[in-house]
This record gives C-alpha cells, sequence and structure tokens, in this order.
C-alpha cells in the first residue's frame, strides 16, 4: 500500500515536471521571460501575463458537479505551464465587480478583479448572487471592454431570471435528454482555434446538454451532436435536429465561448476537451484569432 | 502544439493509471477565503497544485472552495426555489463530508459562532487533518482556539522575501522523510509568535545564522524560527509550514512532497 502509494507520487510528480518542461519548450513567449510567477508581489504595477477568473460560485448548493474543483485546476495548470495566462481561482462573487469589496462592504485591498482581469472561465450553475451593480459590471466587462468569456458545462443552466445573461452567452439550458452516454460529435469548424485539434466526427462519452433559446444567427456553432447515430428521446425539443455542443460568438467587443462538455472529472483529463477549452481562453484573450461569424445549420 | 498534447495526453494517461489503484476516496477541502484580504498570486496556483497531487496519486479528492459556506456540520442552506429543476438528489458537501482540511486563508475570515465550533470539533473530535500554508498563519488573530489549534502565530517577515536555509529536524517524520537534512528555500520567510516547544514538534527550522538579525521587525532573540512543525489538536492531526509565498514555490518539488505527505499524514494514511 505505502509502496504503491510512493509509486503513484513518484508518476504524479513525473507527470508534472514532464508537462511543465514540454510545454516550457513547446510554447516559448520571448515578451514575457520563464513559466510560473507571476510578475510580483504585492504592489506590483504589471502584470506581465494575461490573467484568467476562474469562477465557479457553487453556493447556490444545487448540484455542485465533482468535476468542479478538477476542472478549475485543470485551467489553471494549462494556463500556467504554456505562459499563456495566470489564474485566480474563486468559488465566491466578490470579485465580480470593477470595484470589490470585502464582505463587511469596504472596498477590497487588492487581489483580482473586473477592473484588472483579461478573460473570465466560468463553471457556475443556476441562480447565482449577485448585486445589479456587479451584474452590470460583469455585461460591460464583455461587451463594453472587449475582455472574454469562457464558460463549460452547466454555465447555460446559470441566470435563468437574468435576460441579458442569455444573451451573452447565446442559448440556456434544456435538460440531458439521455444523461450520460456515447455519442457521435460533428465538427462543424475544424479551422476554428478552439476545434482545430479535432476531427471531422468523433465519439466521446459525456452529458450531452441540449441547448434551447439560441440562434444559429447570433453565434458560430463549432460542434454538435449528430443525432442521426443516437436512439429517438421524447425530450429532444427541436424539430430540426439541431443540438450545438460548442460555440463561439461575439458579445459587444468581446468574444465568447461555450461547450457542454465536462460533466464528469474524468472529462478534464481528455486532451480533446481540454485543449479545446484551453484553445477557446486563448481566442477568447484575444491570443489567436478565429471567424465567429454566424451561419446556419447545413 | 499538436507535439504538447500529445505529450500531455501520454501524461495524463500515465497519471490515471496511477489513480485506478482501488483505495477508497479520501476528500479534502482545499480552503481559501480570500474575500477579506490580500490574495497571494500563489494561492490559485497553490490549491490546483494540491488537487493534481491527490489526483494524480490517488491519496484524496479535492474540493476548492474560496468561500467559507461549507465550513459547517450542520448542513448547507440556501434560498428555496433557485434551481430550475426540483426534486432531484441535492448535491450540497459540508465537513461532515471531508477527511481533512488544507487551509490557505489569509486575515480575519467571516465565520459564525457555530462554524467556528464546528470547524475546532471536525479536528478535535472528529479527529480529522489540518494542513495549514503559509499565510494561515495570519488568520482569525482575533480567535484565540484557532490559534491554539494552529500551535503559532505570524509575526512579520522581517527579511521580506529571500533565500533562506531550513533545516531538518525530524526526518522521520512523514513529510520531512524525503527532505534533505538542509536546503535551500527563496520565499516569503515569516517568522512565529505564540508557540510552545511544549505543544509543537517543530520538524523543521530556518538557520537563524543564514538570516539577519540585525532587522528591525526580529522579535525572536533566542533564533527559534520553526519553518514546519505538527501537533495533536484533540484527536486530529496538523501541520503547518511557513513555505509558500510565491507561485513558483509550489512547483518546488521539495515543497510539493513535504505538503502532500503532510496531508496523507493527517489523513491518517501514514503514521
Amino acid at each position: 500500500m505505502r509502496r504503491t502509494a510512493a509509486f503513484g507520487g513518484a508518476v504524479a510528480i513525473l507527470v508534472g515536471v514532464v508537462s511543465s518542461v514540454v510545454l516550457a519548450l513547446q510554447t516559448p513567449d520571448p515578451q514575457q521571460g520563464g513559466r510560473g510567477g507571476r510578475g510580483g508581489g504585492r504592489g506590483a504595477a504589471v502584470r506581465p501575463r494575461k490573467a484568467v477568473l476562474a469562477w465557479a460560485d457553487t453556493r447556490n448548493g444545487i448540484a455542485q458537479h465533482d468535476s468542479v474543483s478538477h476542472a478549475l485546476a485543470v485551467i489553471e495548470r494549462l494556463g500556467y505551464e504554456s505562459g499563456s495566462y495566470d489564474t485566480f481561482i474563486r468559488t465566491d462573487s466578490t470579485i465580480i465587480s470593477k470595484h470589490p469589496k470585502t464582505t463587511d462592504g469596504k472596498p477590497a485591498s487588492g487581489g483580482p478583479s473586473l477592473a484588472n482581469v483579461d478573460a473570465i472561465f466560468f463553471l457556475g450553475h443556476r441562480e447565482i448572487q449577485l448585486e445589479p451593480d456587479q451584474k452590470a459590471d460583469l455585461l460591460a466587462f464583455v461587451k463594453e471592454d472587449g475582455k472574454g468569456f469562457v464558460a463549460g458545462h452547466t454555465a447555460t443552466t446559470a441566470f435563468q431570471s437574468w435576460p441579458e445573461f442569455g444573451e451573452l452567452l447565446g442559448a440556456r439550458y434544456d435538460g440531458h435528454p439521455w444523461n450520460t452516454i456515447h455519442g457521435t460529435v460533428i465538427n462543424e469548424d475544424p479551422t476554428f482555434p478552439a476545434t482545430r485539434h479535432l476531427p471531422p466526427a468523433f465519439d466521446i462519452t459525456e452529458e450531452f446538454y441540449q441547448a434551447s433559446e439560441f440562434s444559429r444567427d447570433k453565434l458560430r456553432v463549432l460542434l454538435r451532436l449528430d443525432l442521426s447515430k443516437l436512439p429517438p428521446n421524447a425530450d429532444l425539443h427541436r424539430s430540426d435536429g439541431d443540438f450545438p455542443l460548442a460555440w463561439a460568438k461575439n458579445f459587444g467587443r468581446g468574444r465568447v465561448f461555450y461547450s457542454a462538455f465536462g460533466h464528469a472529472a474524468t472529462a478534464w483529463d481528455n486532451p480533446d476537451v481540454y485543449r479545446m477549452y484551453f484553445e477557446g481562453l486563448r481566442w477568447a484573450l484575444g491570443l489567436t484569432e478565429g471567424d465567429a461569424t454566424p451561419r446556419p445549420l447545413k | 502544439m499538436r507535439t504538447i498534447f500529445a505529450l500531455l495526453a501520454v501524461c495524463a494517461v500515465a497519471a490515471f493509471a496511477a489513480a485506478q489503484r482501488p483505495a477508497p476516496a479520501r476528500h479534502v477541502l482545499a480552503w481559501a477565503d480570500v474575500r477579506n484580504g490580500y490574495q497571494h498570486d500563489s494561492i490559485s496556483h497553490a490549491v490546483a497544485t494540491i488537487e493534481r497531487l491527490g489526483r494524480e496519486s490517488g491519496a484524496y479528492d479535492t474540493f476548492i472552495r474560496t468561500d467559507s459556506q461549507i465550513i459547517t456540520k450542520r448542513g448547507v442552506t440556501f434560498p428555496s426555489g433557485t434551481g430550475i429543476a426540483t426534486g432531484e438528489q441535492f448535491n450540497v458537501r459540508d465537513l461532515n463530508y471531508f477527511d481533512a482540511i488544507f487551509f490557505f486563508g489569509v486575515r480575519e475570515i467571516d465565520l459564525s459562532p457555530g462554524q467556528r465550533a464546528d470547524l475546532l470539533s471536525f479536528v478535535r473530535d472528529d479527529g480529522k487533518g489540518f494542513v495549514a500554508a503559509h499565510s494561515a498563519a495570519t488568520a482569525f488573530f482575533s480567535w484565540p482556539e484557532f490559534g491554539e489549534m494552529l500551535g503559532g502565530r505570524f509575526d512579520e517577515h522581517p527579511w521580506g522575501i529571500t533565500d533562506g536555509t531550513v533545516v531538518v529536524d525530524d526526518p522521520k517524520f512523514p513529510a520531512m522523510r524525503h527532505l534533505p537534512p538542509r536546503f535551500t528555500v527563496h520565499d516569503e520567510l515569516y517568522q512565529i509568535k505564540d508557540f510552545s516547544r511544549g505543544k509543537i514538534h517543530v520538524v523543521a527550522h530556518l538557520d537563524a545564522s543564514r538570516l539577519d538579525l540585525t532587522r528591525p521587525l526580529v522579535h525572536r532573540k533566542d533564533g527559534d524560527f520553526p519553518a514546519a512543525w505538527w501537533k495533536t489538536y484533540g484527536k486530529g492531526r496538523v501541520f503547518y509550514s511557513i513555505l509558500g509565498h510565491e507561485a513558483e514555490d509550489w512547483d518546488n518539488p521539495l515543497l510539493q512532497q513535504m505538503y502532500f505527505h503532510a496531508i496523507r499524514w493527517s489523513l491518517g494514511l501514514t503514521e
């Protein structure tokens, strides 16, 4: 037992070191020094790399997925090891503001906020308590400041009572007709950064969320579920057979990416999935370019 | 870029294989409520590293939280009518679900009296683990029992971020076993106060001969600067180290292994 645990530990360290070295070697960034580090400690004025707020406020308690913490940690690791961005992980919402406050209402003394991060990776769900000025700041962060918003899986269940959020994200949650099932995914856009690494069609086991209230006039679908490969299901609500699983869109000056993938913790160990989110983030951060022009279902 | 992901895939498979051992899943709460204080830039990287070490070894699963809602044994309540589906099994965790806490909070944290009692009881009465890092010693100055549980308090970092030499005092302790007798760190070295060597087992200390003891904020005149210790608190196990200020510090395998094995020890996986 001790021996196998020690072996596991050794493998873990080896894996960490190898992946770090590989990423460091493969992703040189002459502008920005070595990997790791945050460009200085207390009071550092210049943040040399992009900053991502990985935000998953699950205090509303309902159905916190066991995958959330692993997903946040993977997003942090990908940014850290590649040098593309630094991540602030938060499961509270005090920082969703351009003027964040502490819990007693005083101005926060520092740390991340919508005034100093470049994108949000959002993995929250259902109704999250935000003050009206926080909601306004979040919309302005994307729409006016041109920052990025990347969201996964449960994000379409969030803020059902807030119409503008649905407009930002591009769709709403409408159940998962098969729960978790093995399905075939059609890659509609193998040129887009987040889906470039994926073949024209591929199989994956996932809890496929059905999207509703979306329009192909407003977003560019990148991946969709091949319904012809799945058994009929009474909970399918669209007559045209459209079932998007990943899309990109613009919201004002900002970039938005969403995918339904990521229900199980193991999904975040699947390179197809985590690379998609990583590249989605890099696109949302403006580090890469991709065409998010809406197009109809072919 | 393709190469990176191919290699990462191999790594992921190796990690997955390592995690396939049939062991009961221990649950660690990585708790870093930073809503009220200065958020060290290292904290997110630290909790992500702790999560990775647990997952890849299979020793434990981690819940990361930067709020304190989960610090209760009385069940988590939330406003009714906030979901869009009803009648499903709610997946709410509280302290009863966890076997240990990895704590990287800072300064004063809002906890109700009931939450404070539950946190102490989690360690003292339930015999669960409490492993704390760096700024944890700055937390809850207004709460004497927390200081008693942790075993010491922050008393400035007189040297800022500096090179220091850590000397291992107890190489047999699980969190020290893999460390060399002496090693150099680049860290924000804390001076600790309000500790008693009769109550904590110092397993590593700072080599005072390598530190400038004439700095104005140096308050210890006897050169006793603990760098890591363990103690028991009731039936529970507590470990603390001053190390971990910078994000890069968490890439140091020595520091990773120290905290990883401290968590395993606090979980009762090693003696």
